[in-house]
């Protein structure tokens, strides 16, 4: 029993040294805004010459359930989201979605 | 001339060019008037050319002065057998792999002129962007323009003018027609998911196109084949 709690007790020191290590190498971390997701959306809108009153229609919802999933995470990178949003909005618009899906791959 | 017309295509099959306008047209289209946008796309095209015309014509420049006229032939085995390395090195690795058309280049770099991309506001920052992605691309270019400029001083003075115009065009022709067929109604959507589909095909043409011109100099430079 004693040597368990010192086991444990150990691993948990190297998991806290695991997350300082961690922690230490993040290069910036920004809160997830609804309102500037919406704006990125209507921007991409635009370069892919859709109307802007439709995808004024569908980014809110789109942004929504993004917004939903990423509440259930305790962090998430921004490959996470584009991915999440390029699967949303393919319902709606399968070019805007490619857009999202090849953020980052152009060259 | 013909050495010069196959070192144009095969700079043409080269990606990185491409890549960066259709950043470019990206970030532009969504914050600009498409006027705007006409003008930064143009002056990216001219910049991207005119590094390619300055840096074949100095290299003409260097290598007349250097060596009294064309290269030596053991200098230019030394150059086949780089073309023949750059070839493996194109079919290798010049695409990632996935289904995507990232590049060889460092994520840093890419980065730094997706970067450049987003910000270019003016016609000299897109003019410099041209040059940036021509001098990104230097690593796979530097031995195209090298041989351009050693053939181009093989010819007569009207015509070296001429060559080195003739390759600039040649290098920069799918930038152009990329701006044609937007300006014609594709989406910068339709030339991406183009660039995905044919990758293959892209990356093999490049490569057999640095054999080529491999094998031709080998045979009508080095071995003075008749």
């Amino acid at each position: 029993m004693i040597r368990h709690k010192a086991q444990a007790s150990k691993d948990l020191a190297k998991v806290e040294k695991i997350k300082a290590k961690v922690k230490s190498k993040k290069v910036g971390t920004n809160k997830f805004s609804e309102k500037d997701l919406i704006k990125d959306i209507l921007r991409e809108g635009k370069t892919i010459g859709a109307s802007e009153k439709v995808v004024e229609k569908y980014a809110p919802k789109v942004a929504e359930k993004v917004r939903k999933w990423v509440e259930k995470r305790a962090e998430v990178t921004k490959d996470d989201v584009n991915r999440m949003v390029a699967k949303e909005i393919e319902k709606y618009n399968r070019d805007l979605a490619f857009i999202y899906k090849n953020r980052g791959k152009i060259i | 001339m013909f050495i010069v017309l196959l070192a144009g295509l095969v700079h043409a099959t080269l990606q990185l060019g491409i890549g960066t306008l259709l950043l470019l047209y990206h970030a532009s289209l969504g914050k600009h008037i498409k006027r705007k946008t006409k003008s930064l796309v143009t002056n990216y095209i001219m910049g991207n050319g005119f590094l390619t015309a300055i840096t074949a014509a100095a290299t003409a420049f260097v290598i007349f002065t250097i060596c009294q006229g064309e290269m030596s032939i053991a200098v230019l085995t030394v150059v086949v057998g780089i073309l023949v390395a750059l070839a493996i090195s194109v079919w290798a690795f010049y695409y990632r792999w996935g289904r995507s058309t990232e590049l060889w280049l460092p994520k840093s770099i890419a980065k730094f002129i997706d970067n450049r991309a987003k910000i270019t506001e003016s016609n000299t920052e897109a003019f410099s962007l041209g040059m940036l992605a021509c001098f990104a691309e230097a690593p796979f270019t530097l031995m195209l323009v090298i041989i351009t400029a050693n053939s181009v001083l093989a010819l007569p003075l009207a015509l070296q003018i001429l060559a080195i115009a003739f390759y600039t065009i040649l290098s920069v022709l799918p930038l152009i027609i990329a701006r044609i067929a937007i300006r014609k109604g594709q989406t910068i959507v339709d030339v991406q998911k183009w660039r995905i589909k044919n990758k293959k095909f892209l990356r093999i043409i490049s490569g057999v196109g640095f054999l080529v011109l491999a094998i031709f100099l080998l045979a009508f430079k080095v071995l003075g084949v008749k």
